[in-house]
């Protein structure tokens, strides 16, 4: 029986380098939508309506919840942001699974959000599962009402005569 | 899913508390390992607390089927005994230690996080002895409850400690701690072998300038000389019941394997009749063989001969050059680990002589030599050259760990320790 090692240093590698590609593949994050109508963290919070596919399994998913004032929950337990990485990093299951289900309150800025998806990405998370409220349809109507005034609507959906 | 197989494991009932136990069936990977949390307890006597901590995650990490999962993931502040088992499903235990320490008595708790909050193991122990004592015996009931194995905790380990122009025999704590010497002499004194009582330690030693063999107290004191043939008296190596000793002596002229009395040294038989170099004897747990090294086909290599004598049958194949074979202790198994090298390395092998399956315990750090087997067989302690006394995982799984600095040779792992 062989015992491994010890190869001679002069012959020629063949094999294909990945160490490329495997860079290309650490910088990726993937992120899902997902709708948990059944899950409760026990933290309070507002969640997007938006269209999204369903959550399997709503029971058991570790969950990073951040609430309307910047307060962080992981499984429910406050944590603090400086203490997120080592707590996802040191997690036996987060790595195993590398996996993160996040829900953030519908009201907290954009900065934010992406501060502990930076965080997650950083302690080696690869998935990062955005949680919503169940919704049908998207609803655009508020957001142009407040971005471009309810007139602006009118005039999209009802097209002046001779067009 | 190799975990999942770990949980889905078959249960057996056991003789001793008529109580189930599951049987860990660990595939050997280093996933397979079974994990496990043992927060710090913050309530109680919080200075023992933070020992108790420290002992148990020790003991549990060389237990050879347990990944201690780290701390600082931690999300249950439940205090107390108590847990709230989704919070340890969060951070992928699937098992829990709680402990109390008080002035008087130390209570652990096991829980196992699929089976709610019920736990499936409670103890109290009063605190008479210190809390490492205690420690241990708790993570000796965790290992039975999982494995029907007796755990190693709280056995010892013996040594040669190499200081200038002498070398001492020292015993130690399976962990490392609380190392004292045994020989107390000035001396060379080398290759420890504890009783299988664990009471008395065999060595050879140079204090009247021959290599005669002593034995001594385990606890150090005076040493009565048992063999003192002219030239080698070396590598005792006990029989099960402690009435015997395979020895090499090279009173002839040629180093030979022979049985001898335990108690005043008498020849019982000789084993090997061969021109080559016959050393380094070690006795089977079933009694029946003997392993040793022999030259006689070129290289150093293991041989296995029965008690009653014949003719010895070369076991180890790989490599030009095999030494130092112990006997693993589990009951049925036919197992022999040793000092291979592989190109310019030395390193600690397992071979299987019913299914010729061979397993590398240490690789790409350092020499490793002369392996011994904790007494339930889960791990192997050996020496790493100019390093100290390590222990691995015996499956090759997992980092081996160092539990005494220094320059060592000759370690010999004693008995399991009284429950």
């Amino acid at each position: 029986m062989k015992l491994g090692g010890g190869g001679g240093g002069d012959d020629l590698n063949s094999e294909i380098n990945v160490t490329p590609f495997v860079d290309v593949m650490l910088v990726l994050l993937i992120i899902f939508m997902i709708t948990a109508p059944m899950m409760n963290t026990g933290v309070s919070l507002d969640l997007p309506a938006v269209t999204a596919q369903n959550i399997e399994d709503p029971d058991g998913k570790l969950v990073l919840s951040i609430a309307k004032d910047d307060k962080i929950y992981l499984g429910g337990t406050q944590i603090t942001w400086k203490d997120l990485r080592v707590k996802l990093e040191a997690n036996a299951r987060v790595q195993k699974e590398s996996a993160l289900y996040v829900e953030a309150d519908t009201s907290l800025p954009y900065g934010v959000v992406i501060t502990a998806m930076a965080i997650a990405r950083d302690a080696k998370v690869q998935k990062v599962m955005m949680l919503t409220n169940p919704s049908d349809v998207l609803k655009l109507d508020g957001l142009d009402a407040s971005s471009l005034g309810p007139a602006a609507i009118g005039a999209t959906v009802a097209p002046g005569p001779g067009k | 899913m190799v975990v999942g197989a770990v949980l889905a494991g078959p249960r057996v009932a056991r003789a001793d508390d008529g109580s189930g136990g599951t049987v860990l069936s660990v595939s050997g990977t280093k996933t397979g390992a079974y994990p496990i949390a043992i927060p710090v307890s913050i309530d109680g006597d919080t200075a023992a607390a933070k020992d108790i901590a420290t002992v148990a995650s020790f003991d549990l990490g060389v237990a050879g089927v347990f990944k201690v999962l780290d701390s600082a993931s931690f999300l249950d502040k439940t205090l107390g005994l108590d847990i709230d088992p989704q919070k340890w499903k969060d951070v992928g235990a699937y098992g829990v230690v709680k402990y109390k320490a008080t002035a008087d008595a130390v209570e652990f708790r096991l829980y196992e996080v699929s089976k709610g909050t019920t736990p499936s193991l409670t103890k109290t122990y009063p605190r008479k002895g210190d809390t490492r004592t205690i420690t241990h015996r708790w993570c000796n009931e965790v290992v039975k409850y999982y494995t029907g194995e007796t755990g190693f905790f709280g056995s010892k380990i013996a040594f040669t400690a190499k200081g200038k122009g002498t070398s001492a025999i020292y015993a130690m704590d399976f962990d490392g701690a609380n190392a004292y010497s045994v020989s107390k002499n000035s001396s060379t004194n080398i290759l420890p072998a504890w009783s299988p009582s664990g009471g008395q330690i065999a060595y050879t030693s140079f204090m009247r300038d021959n290599p005669d063999l002593y034995v001594a107290p385990a606890g150090g004191g005076r040493p009565t000389k048992v063999s003192a043939q002219k030239g080698m008296n070396t590598g005792a190596s006990w029989s099960p019941d402690g009435k015997q000793l395979a020895v090499t002596l090279s009173k002839d002229g040629n180093a030979e394997i022979y049985i001898i009395s335990a108690s005043d040294g008498a020849i019982v038989k000789r084993l090997t009749t061969d021109k080559a170099i016959d050393t380094s004897p070690a006795w089977s747990p079933d009694g029946g063989s003997i392993a040793f090294v022999s030259d006689r086909n070129g290289g150093p290599q293991i041989f296995v001969v029965g008690v009653g004598g014949g003719t010895p049958k070369q076991v180890s194949t790989n490599g030009s050059y095999n030494t130092t074979p112990a006997w693993s202790p589990k009951a049925g198994k036919h197992v022999i680990a040793y000092t291979t090298r592989d190109g310019g390395t030395y390193d600690i092998v397992t071979l299987d002589l019913d299914s010729k399956a061979m397993v590398r315990v240490t690789q790409n750090e350092g020499q490793n030599e002369e392996p011994a087997w904790a007494p339930n067989g889960r791990a192997i302690a050996f020496a790493r050259a100019g390093q100290g006394v390590f222990l691995a995982n015996a499956d090759g799984t997992g980092k081996a760990v160092k539990i005494w600095s220094g320059s060592a040779t000759g370690v010999d792992w004693g008995p399991a320790p009284a429950p």
